[in-house]
């Protein structure tokens, strides 16, 4: 489990978040949303060692990040970064790089890295494109080898930075279930979205960022009871029941 | 444009055939450049100076103190520039970098420049001038990068500047002391004629070297190829080993500018070309170009000194004008071919 504990962070002595207390516990998926520029993202950078921090404390599994190596740190918590180069190497070489962390020196494969990375290929649905270049492959192709690489990882904790941005509604709509699929399997689950509904729809904590500030932190039930979303955002947030459970909707 | 795009990524089995081939392209290019030149030198007779039965008379001077060395050299060269525009395309993501970029051409040329003017007569020093020249280049463009973090842009960018000024310091030099001119426009073309032994052999200390931490590291360079956060969230140090592989291509490039002059092309297009063949995979990206400048380079020179006999061209040029509309003709290619988000 990661904890933050009162941490603040910023750029050239301005602050972008401030005194944020938040846990990511496994088995759970928990969304972060908020406005553009309010530290979404730089909070997770900052929780990774990213981006250095001002003030407080990260916890890992109890031990402060300060005590550990950014390797050690790897080990623990996987990232998907908002922004990825694309260069011309097969998928399954891709993700097999999500194995670095657990490489000592001379970085030799290992049979159980090669397992790792057909299984977390398999698991998320990208065993049929493992030979071709990713350059050659569609955006949400790409998304499925990003993700089996962060699989390959085997970390106990997950966080995405808008893993749904630029993707179509089926393909965002498949990486929020493996969001879920993960989370089920007894991962922490972190994810930055831009996409309230979906947020609200397929999240199991809500966190919203304000401003640098933390408002609110619960479940999409109690996070639509309060009316924060429609403070910050300036929208009504409505709410329909379907058959798929609540689907949430603004106006 | 994909029916271009033969490739061995993701075909072990083929890769290591076409590596294979380079290897074997490569030695060609040796074989025929010691065969081959103002007088041709049969390879049996080749064959029996190096290996030490045929000592004396007019082939084995030859062999020995012109085609050995020049061969030798261009070799070394060839794969050292090779595998140093590999590395500083990979840390850069810039497809189009070169060594010329951090500094080692505009470093090594002001001290040849400055050295010409000095000492014109201890001539034997040049390549120790050019190979420290280069260093300080780089480390300048470092030590600037460094402090402001070490960033694709800002490593760009304090190249460009580095490499003005020192191109006015060479200016100045030449304009201060004429007499410099004549050492610096060779070494400016670049060439590999009136190599010796003597020349080559300190390079090469440093170049093998270089070359077999560039493969031991070559998982580092991958992961560094996947943009900084990427690299950082997997556990490495990323400024760290961006500094590390720049030393280590500046090591290849100064080491390689230091009996050879300043053939830059070969840094530029030998990668290129390899990596949409074998793919962005270092360790098979680093060995392929080295091969494959190598073989480049020993060819090009190979023609320099053969197209006119019995006039000989500065190798430099030839590479320019065979490595120039490559180039562009690849730029043009590129425009909506090649996918960066």
């Amino acid at each position: 489990m990661i904890e933050l504990k009162n941490l603040s962070a910023g750029y050239y002595g301005g602050t972008v978040f401030h005194d944020v207390s938040l846990s990511f516990k496994q088995g759970e998926v928990l969304a972060i949303l908020g406005p553009n520029g309010c530290g979404k993202s730089t909070l997770l950078r900052t929780v990774l060692g990213l981006h250095p921090q001002k003030s407080g404390q990260v916890l890992f599994d109890g031990v402060s990040s300060d005590q550990l190596t950014a390797r050690q740190i790897a080990q623990k918590a996987a990232y998907l970064a908002q922004s990825r180069n694309v260069p011309n190497i097969t998928a399954r070489r891709m993700v097999l790089h999500g194995r670095f962390p657990q490489l000592s020196f001379p970085r030799r494969y290992r049979r159980e890295d090669y397992d790792a990375v057909t299984k977390a290929m398999r698991d998320a649905d990208a065993a049929d494109i493992a030979d071709r270049s990713v350059q050659e492959l569609s955006g949400g192709q790409r998304q499925r080898v990003y993700l089996a690489m962060v699989l390959a990882q085997e970390t106990d904790t997950v966080l995405m930075d808008e893993p749904t941005t630029y993707l179509d509604v089926q393909h965002q709509l498949e990486v929020m279930k493996i969001a879920r699929h993960w989370a089920k399997q007894g991962k922490a689950v972190v994810l930055v979205l831009h996409d309230l509904c979906l947020a609200m729809r397929m999240a199991d904590r809500v966190a919203i960022l304000s401003d640098g500030k933390i408002l609110q932190v619960g479940t999409p039930e109690e996070v639509y009871a309060s009316g924060i979303l429609d403070a910050v955002f300036h929208i009504r947030v409505c709410r329909v029941h379907t058959e798929n459970g609540w689907q949430y909707y603004y106006v | 444009m994909k029916n271009w795009q033969i490739s061995f990524i993701n075909n072990k089995c083929g890769r290591r055939s076409f590596l294979f081939g380079l290897l074997l392209l490569m030695l060609l290019a040796a074989a025929l450049s010691m065969c081959f030149g103002a007088v041709f030198i049969p390879l049996n007779d080749i064959v029996a100076v190096l290996s030490g039965r045929l000592t004396s008379g007019y082939s084995a001077s030859i062999v020995l103190y012109s085609r050995l060395p020049r061969t030798c050299g261009c070799l070394l060269a060839g794969a050292a520039l090779a595998a140093s525009g590999t590395i500083i395309q990979g840390i850069l993501n810039n497809p189009l970098a070169a060594p010329n970029i951090i500094g080692v051409n505009a470093g090594a040329g002001l001290a040849v420049a400055f050295f010409g003017a000095a000492a014109p007569i201890a001539v034997s020093f040049l390549p120790l001038a050019a190979f420290c020249g280069a260093l300080l280049g780089v480390l300048l463009v470092l030590l600037i990068a460094e402090r402001t973090g070490a960033s694709k842009i800002t490593l760009v960018l304090s190249g460009v500047v580095v490499s003005n000024v020192f191109g006015a310091g060479i200016d100045a030099v030449l304009t201060f002391f004429p007499d410099a001119l004549n050492g610096y426009s060779d070494f400016r073309i670049g060439g590999l004629a009136n190599l010796t032994m003597a020349r080559i052999v300190p390079a090469a200390y440093i170049i093998f070297p270089m070359l077999f931490f560039a493969l031991l590291l070559s998982n580092e360079l991958d992961i560094l190829m996947l943009g900084s956060d990427t690299a950082k969230s997997l556990g490495l140090p990323v400024k760290r080993f961006r500094v590390l592989f720049l030393a280590l291509a500046a090591a290849l490039a100064g080491a390689a500018v230091s009996f050879s002059g300043l053939l830059g092309f070969v840094g530029i297009i030998v990668p290129h070309m390899m990596r949409r063949l074998v793919g962005e995979e270092s360790r098979p990206l680093l060995l392929s170009s080295a091969f494959g400048g190598a073989a480049f380079l020993t060819t090009c020179d190979l023609l320099a000194r053969t197209l006119f006999v019995p006039y000989e061209l500065p190798v430099g040029i030839i590479l320019s004008f065979v490595g120039g509309p490559f180039f562009i003709w690849l730029l043009l290619r590129q425009r909506g071919g090649r996918t960066h988000d």
